[in-house]
């Protein structure tokens, strides 16, 4: 891989917004780093998950994902 | 009627944009003879030369966003990640940027600070400051909180392994301290995050940042090491820090270099996770979501 390339990956993932998940072979979903709109999936995904639905809440009193 | 105890609260200081803008400016100078962190390397970075921590005089930063996912009552926040960390945690969820100084994007405090700026007027409730490792870059930290409203809510989300050179350049700087306190013993901490005297620089720390600020401790329970770090973590913020807000959080999951050992190539059981919060609800722990 080239510099070139390098810096242009460096450059996306500080300017995009990133949230990472894991699901593992169990189904158990791991996120990290979730923003608003990742919060409402993934509460979709898990209506019964308590912490993720108060965590999608918030993205309403949000009005916008940042112009990142 | 018995009344629950007034929870502390700490207001960052009301000039804080001036005063921030001095403590940068002391900050740069100290990176002359770096002892931010209790790794205490002595070394010039404003020449080139490198600590352990291998950041340059320049912060870097590899993600800036509005999150959810950290503590509720902070949400939603801007977070602000700066590339780069004195601690090699095997398992670190963002290994790649925090082990690495040269990561990312260049920080620039003043754009930083707009896109700030404008989260807050979008709804987002505070800022959060992290890495990787803020400490190593506070020079960069604090000029970013020179060029932020005073009445922002401000939060510190540190591996509070830092000097008291840098507690004293952060006093009245952030509201919230968000701290982590990974391992209960000496022996855990070398073999996972190869640094030494973890425990005793931690706990300095917390007990400091509990005067200077409102003080959230973390913990992230790691499979295998509920015995040997949880239980004396918890017991020792049960003893020294009652009431201290705790967030216990049981999503592990194996990230980075974490193969490399052992207990790391499962995830948290049911019983190990059960027990962890059996244990904390039995000392008395102020947990929060
Ligand atoms: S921040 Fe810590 S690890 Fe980095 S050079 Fe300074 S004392 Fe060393």
């Amino acid at each position: 891989m080239n510099r070139q390339t390098n810096r242009r990956r460096a450059t996306s993932s500080a300017e995009k917004a990133v949230c990472e998940i894991l699901i593992l072979p169990d189904g158990k979903i791991f996120a990290h780093n979730i923003t608003p709109t990742m919060a409402a999936v993934l509460a979709e995904l898990n209506p019964a998950d308590e912490a993720m639905s108060r965590r999608a809440t918030r993205k309403k009193t949000f009005k916008n994902e940042l112009p990142n | 009627m018995i009344c629950a105890p007034p929870e502390k609260i700490f207001r960052a200081t009301r000039n804080r944009p001036a005063l921030a803008r001095e403590r940068a400016r002391l900050a740069r100078a100290a990176l002359a003879d770096c002892r931010l962190c209790a790794h205490d390397c002595g070394v010039n970075r404003l020449a080139g030369e490198t600590g352990l921590c291998h950041a340059g005089a320049e912060a870097r930063f590899f993600s800036a966003q509005v999150e959810v996912s950290d503590e509720l009552e902070l949400m939603p926040t801007f977070s602000v990640a700066l590339s780069g960390c004195d601690l090699r945690c095997d398992f670190c969820i963002t290994g790649k940027e925090s082990w690495n100084a040269r990561a990312g994007l260049g920080f620039d405090s003043f754009q930083m600070a707009e896109r700030a700026k404008l989260a807050l007027q979008n709804g987002a409730r505070t800022i959060m400051v992290l890495g990787g490792e803020p400490t190593i870059h506070l020079p960069s930290a604090l000029e970013f909180v020179s060029l932020l409203p005073a009445s922002a809510k401000l939060i510190w989300k540190t591996n509070a392994h830092g000097r008291t050179q840098a507690r004293e350049l952060l006093d009245g700087m952030f509201d919230v301290w968000l701290a982590d306190f990974k391992f209960g013993n000496d022996a855990c901490a070398q073999r996972l995050a190869k640094v030494s005297d973890y425990v005793r620089v931690v706990q300095e720390n917390l007990l400091w940042a509990d005067t200077h600020s409102e003080l959230i401790v973390r913990h992230l329970l790691m499979p295998g090491h509920v015995e040997c770090c949880w239980r004396p973590v918890a017991a020792w913020l049960a003893a020294n820090l009652p009431g201290v807000k705790v967030n216990l959080r049981a999503g592990f999951w194996p990230a980075w270099h974490a193969r490399r050992h052992g207990e790391f190539k499962n995830s948290l059981s049911v019983s190990e996770n059960q027990f962890a919060f059996g244990l904390a609800t039995e000392l008395g722990l102020n947990l929060i979501p």
